[in-house]
């Protein structure tokens, strides 16, 4: 999968605040959490992602020191995000329906 | 120590000694004594401070940077530089920092390669600044950062020049055409060029920035000389400007680095 792209980077995005809604975390967990569920990401991907978001006030963030010794910015969804989040879920349900429609129809001729 | 901290203190030495060499030869102040002790004991003091400072601010590493081993020190390096001399504010760079740390010091413990990490790490960094500033945004503050410098160099030439002319008035002192040039080149091509991330940190894209500004004074004589007919050609070759020919004057351009300093950060701030 190309990370590049704008589909796939508005996904993630989406994705991540997904994430964060369900639970306050950092950035090198979010990453093992997107491989985890089969996204092929990594630290490079996600971080500019977090930056963009929290930029535009969608994500807030919480500083505590990290077991190695920086400190760890650890993330979570403002009410802005939280409405983006509803705003990519409905779009997504939609276009999922969409495209899923053009799939079926496609199998069936 | 890295290729690129090598040539950095490389050259911070090789910079102060000819500082050091420049001050001990000058025909001024070997006649004199007195003159010669008063001057090129501070200047030789500065220039050796300068080393350590290069080596303190520049290469040493700092306590959670030691954490890195060499494969993930070198794509932080890089990352760092880039950031480091981007448009963003201080403090997101220093957010950034801390963010890029804790993320290679994590993988680095679960056992993951470098590469797997930060592929290229002069793309992840320019992703980083652009999630922070829109690239017009970058062109602007540059711009602004060029208004300054040319401002401050103006300023410093005005005043070496007027030192050495002590009895002449200030605001009498002129600049010639040709340094002004090279000023505006500097302040204005060769700094945003030098700033810019490189995708190859081989010695000579470091020494870039040097080669365009040599080449640039170099063809500058040599038009001067063929063109020498011109009028224009003639007052860039032997031509000379009051940049600072009054209190007004120089109390605009003390406002005008305050004045872009904010602008900048209001620009950092409103038009992300």
């Amino acid at each position: 999968m190309n990370n590049d792209t704008q589909i796939v980077k508005g996904i993630l995005e989406g994705c991540i605040l997904k994430i964060l809604e369900q639970e306050e975390t950092y950035g090198y967990k979010t990453v093992e959490m997107l491989c985890n569920v089969g996204f092929d990401v990594n630290e490079a991907t996600v971080y500019p992602i977090l930056t963009r978001l929290q930029n535009k006030g969608l994500l807030k963030i919480d500083k505590r020191p990290s077991p190695y010794g920086p400190t760890r910015k650890y993330y979570s969804l403002t009410n802005k995000g939280k409405k983006s989040l509803n705003d990519f879920q409905d779009t997504w349900d939609r276009i999922k329906n969409i495209v899923d429609k053009i799939m079926e129809d496609d199998k069936n001729d | 120590m890295t290729k690129r901290d090598k040539f950095i203190i490389l050259c911070s030495i090789a910079i102060a000694l000819c500082l050091i060499i420049g001050i001990i030869c000058a025909p001024s102040l070997s006649q004199s004594n007195s003159k010669f002790w008063l001057y090129s004991v501070p200047v030789m003091v500065i220039s050796l401070l300068a080393i350590l400072a290069v080596y303190l601010f520049k290469i040493q590493k700092g306590k959670y940077e030691k954490m890195l081993n060499s494969e993930y020190y070198q794509k932080y390096e890089t990352i760092r530089d880039i950031v480091m001399n981007s448009q963003i504010s201080n403090d997101s760079k220093k957010e950034i920092k801390d963010d890029i740390l804790d993320m290679l010091i994590s993988a680095q413990e679960a056992g993951k390669t470098a590469d797997n990490v930060v592929n290229n790490p002069v793309d992840f960094a320019e992703n980083i600044i652009k999630s922070y500033l829109l690239p017009e945004r970058i062109v602007l503050l540059t711009l602004l950062d060029g208004i300054i410098f040319s401002i401050i160099f103006i300023l410093l030439a005005n005043g070496v020049l007027w030192l050495e002319n002590i009895g002449e008035n200030f605001f009498s002192t002129r600049i010639d055409v040709g340094l002004l040039v090279v000023i505006f080149f500097v302040s204005f091509i060769v700094i945003p060029t030098s700033n810019k991330p490189k995708s190859n940190r081989s010695i000579s894209t470091y020494l870039l920035p040097l080669i365009i500004t040599i080449v640039f004074i170099l063809l500058l004589g040599i038009f001067t000389r063929v063109f020498s007919s011109y009028e224009f050609v003639e007052q860039l070759h032997n031509g000379s400007v009051n940049m600072i020919p009054n209190t007004i004057i120089l109390v605009i351009y003390l406002i005008a680095i305050p004045t872009c300093i904010f602008l900048k950060a209001f620009i950092r701030k409103i038009f992300r």
